[in-house]
């Protein structure tokens, strides 16, 4: 069998309220994706209304969380589900008390509800603190993942801050491969995109997705921006935010005919060179038959006119995204 | 941005308006004959008409109304949509029941927390505002200690007002064990509804982690403090 690429695309966007329009107060919701480590994560905050520095507390927990589960995403998966919950929210709670000192402010007024999730190969985890929903695409059924945590009130939540953060945190790990696509939505978005009363995603999460099998993730991004702004603001008067990974698998053969903006993006790379080298490892690798033996890599090294360890780096990398 | 990426009305959910509900629990016994009960009426329908004139409060404000007055606690109307209410007008005399009218009143809004959780709606903190002239002619023990302890665990919160000189404060302060009772500032009822919607309508457009202060200084347009 033809063997093929697989790949995260992710996009992302947050648009100010209503409310804080009127108020001239700053959007309180961030959304980021990162690819790093081999890792492909996206995620979202949504600051607290109450806590008056929570535009700072949403950049830095996303920031925070996204490095963290780049650089750790190993042990997060395979250690204990207490002590997962306990290193996340220390991790992003020593990055919200670091900035709060830094604005001479307490960590509370950093308040911030997260959603991530995080795919390494194979393997993915999802962290959700608060409100706010988690939808998947799985076997080609979209549904809820993560619902929101809300108290008995409208305007009640628990925050990455709060006491109770630890207990309240709801993780998820296992295998990636049932699963097509991802969404973070924050309170504000998930008002028109998820059904509070039958626990479901809207159609329209399904036709984003679909965008970034026919865009670029940052004309999606764009289109993004322009929906939340004209529809969903329409409907809430809270910032909306929103951020998406979609599986993309592309056959070998096809990666070599595609622009060189999808062809880093397919393959992880950041420079036009480190696409040749991956095109030529790859060709290489399919006349090892995909083997990572000491034998294959010298092979592949001599071929490509590549050192050994960036012929390895390579090979193990594309390894990974192989299907 | 072509037309391909835009979504449509249609691919999108609508879920329903989270509420905001508001009991009034109202001392319409013979001593708010004339022109108390006069402005009452007035108060509350402005009430109602500022509510209806909110974009956003019109869709989550729910009202239901109980008066004390004669020998029995009285429901006007259960709580429901403004748009399906009529401005109620009151009449004065009797007595003043006010223990059985906030033991209905709470019983009310307990029955719409249920139905709100029954039915996957959404709701903030109930309100309870009780107005009084004078002296309870019933016991008001067992419904001061419901007050008192659904306000304890943050399940209701009140606005005891008296209205004039002789209404007992002793005896509102007896259903708040947080807020004192406030004096309504001589017939300020339409100020005091007044800023009662506004109140609702703040309320109404907070978003999660928000805490919504009461506005202090609209209290002294209609309270002697």
């Amino acid at each position: 069998m033809e063997r093929a690429v697989v790949s995260w695309l992710c996009s992302s966007a947050a648009v100010r309220g209503r409310a804080h329009n009127r108020r001239r107060e700053p959007c309180q919701d961030r959304a980021r994706a990162i690819r790093r480590d081999g890792v492909t994560a996206i995620a979202l905050a949504d600051g607290a209304g109450s806590a008056r520095l929570s535009h700072f507390g949403a950049e830095t927990a996303v920031r925070a969380v996204l490095r963290f589960s780049c650089r750790y995403f190993d042990e997060l998966f395979s250690s204990e589900p207490g002590e997962v919950r306990g290193r996340v929210v220390s991790h992003v709670c020593d990055a919200l008390g670091a900035c709060a000192a830094t604005q001479k402010a307490s960590i509370q007024d950093m308040a911030t509800t997260l959603l991530v999730v995080a795919v390494k190969g194979s393997r993915f985890l999802a962290v959700h603190v608060g409100d706010g929903v988690i939808a998947c695409e799985r076997d080609g059924v979209s549904s809820v993942l993560s619902s929101p945590t809300r108290g008995e009130y409208a305007n009640e939540t628990v925050f990455i801050t709060s006491r109770k953060a630890p207990d309240a945190l709801f993780l998820a790990r296992g295998d990636v491969r049932p699963y097509t696509a991802f969404a973070l939505m924050s309170d504000g978005s998930a008002t028109v995109l998820y059904d509070r009363r039958e626990s479901r995603i809207a159609p329209a999460v399904r036709t984003i997705w679909g965008w970034l099998d026919r865009n670029t993730p940052s004309d999606v991004e764009s289109a993004l921006r322009h929906n939340l702004r004209d529809l969903f603001l329409e409907k809430s008067s809270d910032d909306c935010s929103l951020a998406i990974m979609r599986r993309r698998v592309t056959q070998i053969a096809a990666i070599a005919e595609c622009d060189l903006e999808f062809q880093k993006l397919i393959l992880g790379c950041t420079s036009s060179r480190s696409v040749r080298s991956r095109l030529s490892v790859l060709r290489c690798m399919e006349e090892e038959d995909y083997s990572v033996e000491p034998d294959a890599l010298a092979t592949i090294a001599k071929k490509t006119g590549l050192s050994i360890e960036r012929a390895s780096f390579h090979a193990f990398s594309m390894r990974q995204m192989l299907s | 941005m072509g037309d391909e990426m835009k979504l449509r009305k249609e691919e999108l959910v609508e879920n329903p308006t989270a509420r905001v509900p508001v009991c009034l629990c109202l001392d319409v016994s013979g001593s708010m004959t004339g022109a108390p009960i006069e402005e009452l009426n007035q108060g509350v329908r402005l009430f109602f008409e500022s509510l209806s004139n909110d974009e956003v409060a019109k869709y989550s404000a729910e009202v239901a109304v109980v008066t004390f007055g004669g020998f029995a606690a009285q429901k006007h109307f259960d709580f429901g949509s403004l748009a399906s209410q009529t401005v109620p007008q009151f009449q004065a005399g009797g007595g003043t029941p006010l223990g059985a009218a906030v033991g209905l009143a709470v019983d009310m809004l307990e029955a719409r927390k249920k139905e709100y959780s029954s039915t996957g709606i959404d709701y903030y903190q109930p309100w309870l505002v009780l107005m009084t002239d004078g002296q309870p002619t019933d016991d008001i023990s067992g419904a001061a200690s419901r007050t008192v302890s659904l306000i304890e665990n943050r399940k209701l919160t009140i606005f005891p007002i008296g209205i004039g000189p002789q209404a007992d404060m002793s005896v509102l302060a007896q259903f708040s064990p947080k807020r004192s009772p406030l004096r309504l500032k001589g017939l300020n009822f339409r100020e005091f509804f007044e800023w009662l919607s506004k109140s609702v309508s703040r309320v109404s457009q907070s978003i999660p982690g928000t805490n919504v202060p009461l506005d202090e200084k609209g209290i002294k347009g209609w309270s002697e403090l």
